[in-house]
């Protein structure tokens, strides 16, 4: 080859690259990603500090003891949070623990709905419902309604999702107020959400907020680690750890669902497969840049 | 892998996958199909706030405590609430709200607007100073040396409090515009840029983990719950 066609070649690639329809980018990422998942890719994780903290202190509360869960979150962030919401849940129910469902999201009684039909009642058949667990759903009022429950549960919460009175649920039986629960767990993507249960409920009433967040929300609720935030899930990583961590604190448990270790294969191809992408663009710019030069 | 597909049957994930795929169309051009996609999803949101906002929260928490018997019409068994007349404000400042549907009565809106506020006000005030800057400068005094029990350096550790401690100080000199940005106060400062491009590029990342777990969970359920591949 000549200078003259070595000069044209890198040229041709350069041009290319940089003109590459975006939609060519948008089908391999789709392809790879569809690739995975069919091939049932699988790392295996471990818990990090923060997981490992949240998992403890789930794991340390003596049985019996109250939990809030609260579900912020739409259907549009189920796939990084209901992976968190099944795995503490399992978590709760397996240590004996009384969890109590509630959401500051309009679409939280969907997701308390399924995480009650796909785990509760599916996998603890004798955990049975308001005696181990109940789901109170959704209220209006957002930061104000934790506000509220901070000093009355009754003010909000006369009954459950199914309409039964929580005066008469075994489950609230000695929790007249958030003061009286012994963990909060917020899964939240957005406001409000975990922190305004940590500014309304766990800094003013001192009982240890755990959090999970989507993976855009996980940056800003790292300052809060570990004074105000006791353990932190971040996006569909940290749900796969927690899995990890139940896996290995309770090796006798099957966990019917992992989706988010089942996510985390496709997502590390992904990942692979972006970063070359960044390199290739990186290379056609030196190539553009040493085009222009040489012209 | 099971192998062969094995569509399913049920309608709702038919419709489920066909949306789906109508929004995908998206990253092809702007077409009919996302946009029919797109008023679908608002129209039902919409609808099913304002349903779900009345039977979980006016019904019981206003109108059944403003009027007791109303709680049996819908379940029979429900203990019936007592009289909370103090309802009543709330209730009738929830009604002004509703002057804004007419130009004339507008004004109406104002007052409950302003109460809103107001409360909204002073409460996120002394929440957000007790725990966003009195709990993070508390949080941010940790000694920068820190001991193993063995009472050797915990170097990891130790190192993670002082780039917390020097990440925090240049952020903060970064943004002090009170003094002109020279020489070593100037150094201090793009060291501060430094870290909160660091952070920015954590947020990315997270942020491309975020929408491709979201991807990932959309094609499982196509090539899974639809398809039967899975």
């Amino acid at each position: 080859m000549t200078g003259t066609e070595h000069t044209a070649g890198s040229s041709r690639r350069a041009t290319g690259l940089a003109t590459l329809d975006r939609r060519w980018i948008y089908l391999a990422l789709a392809a790879a990603i569809a690739l995975s998942i069919v091939a049932r890719i699988r790392f295996p994780d471990t818990p990090s500090p923060l997981v490992q903290a949240a998992y403890d202190r789930v794991e340390t509360l003596p049985p019996g003891a109250s939990i809030v869960m609260a579900l912020d979150y739409s259907p549009s962030s189920r796939p990084e949070l209901e992976p968190m919401a099944f795995a503490i849940a399992r978590h709760a129910m397996l240590r004996g623990h009384r969890l109590i469902l509630l959401s500051t999201w309009d679409t939280g009684n969907a997701m308390i709905a399924r995480l009650c039909t796909e785990v509760l009642r599916r996998e603890f058949p004798e955990r049975r419902e308001g005696e181990a667990w109940v789901a109170l759903g959704y209220k209006s009022g957002n930061e104000m309604l934790i506000n509220a429950i901070r000093q009355d549960f009754d003010s909000m919460y006369a009954s459950d999702m199914e309409g039964r009175s929580c005066a008469d649920l075994a489950v609230l039986a000695g929790v007249e107020s958030l003061a009286d629960c012994t963990l909060i767990v917020s899964l939240s993507s957005g406001t409000p959400g975990l922190k305004e249960w940590v500014l309304f409920a766990g800094d003013v009433t001192g009982v240890p907020v755990v959090g999970g967040s989507t993976g855009v929300g996980t940056p800003e609720f790292l300052p809060y680690f570990p004074r105000q935030i006791r353990g932190l899930l971040g996006g569909l990583k940290g749900a796969a750890e927690y899995e990890a961590a139940l896996e290995l604190g309770h090796p006798d448990f099957h966990q019917r669902t992992m989706a988010a270790t089942d996510g985390m294969g496709p997502q590390a191809v992904a990942h692979s497969l972006i970063v070359l992408f960044i390199v290739l663009g990186n290379v056609g710019l030196l190539l553009q840049r040493r085009q222009r030069r040489g012209t | 892998m099971s192998g062969g597909l094995h569509l399913s049957s049920s309608v709702e994930v038919w419709v489920g996958a066909a949306l789906t795929l109508m929004v995908f169309s998206y990253l092809w051009r702007d077409n009919p199909f996302y946009k029919l996609a797109e008023h679908v999803f608002v129209g039902v949101s919409a609808a099913y706030v304002m349903v779900l906002g009345f039977w979980t929260t006016l019904w019981p928490n206003a109108i059944a405590k403003l009027w007791p018997g109303a709680a049996r019409l819908t379940t029979p068994e429900a203990v019936e609430p007592t009289h909370d007349w103090a309802l009543l404000l709330p209730v009738i400042l929830g009604l002004l709200m509703l002057g804004r549907l007419h130009p004339r009565t507008v004004w109406l809106s104002r007052w409950p607007t302003a109460f809103a506020i107001g409360t909204s006000a002073g409460y996120n005030l002394v929440r957000y100073l007790r725990s966003d800057f009195l709990a993070q400068i508390h949080s941010g005094m940790t000694p920068s040396l820190i001991a193993t029990t063995g009472g050797r350096l915990a170097l990891g550790e130790s190192l993670s409090h002082a780039i917390l401690l020097g990440g925090t100080i240049c952020g903060i000199v970064y943004f002090t515009y009170t003094r002109q940005h020279r020489g070593a106060w100037a150094r201090v400062a793009g060291t501060g840029v430094l870290f909160m491009m660091v952070t920015f590029g954590t947020t990315f990342g997270y942020t491309v983990m975020a929408r491709i777990s979201l991807l990932v969970s959309r094609l499982h359920f196509l090539l899974g719950t639809w398809l039967g591949l899975i």
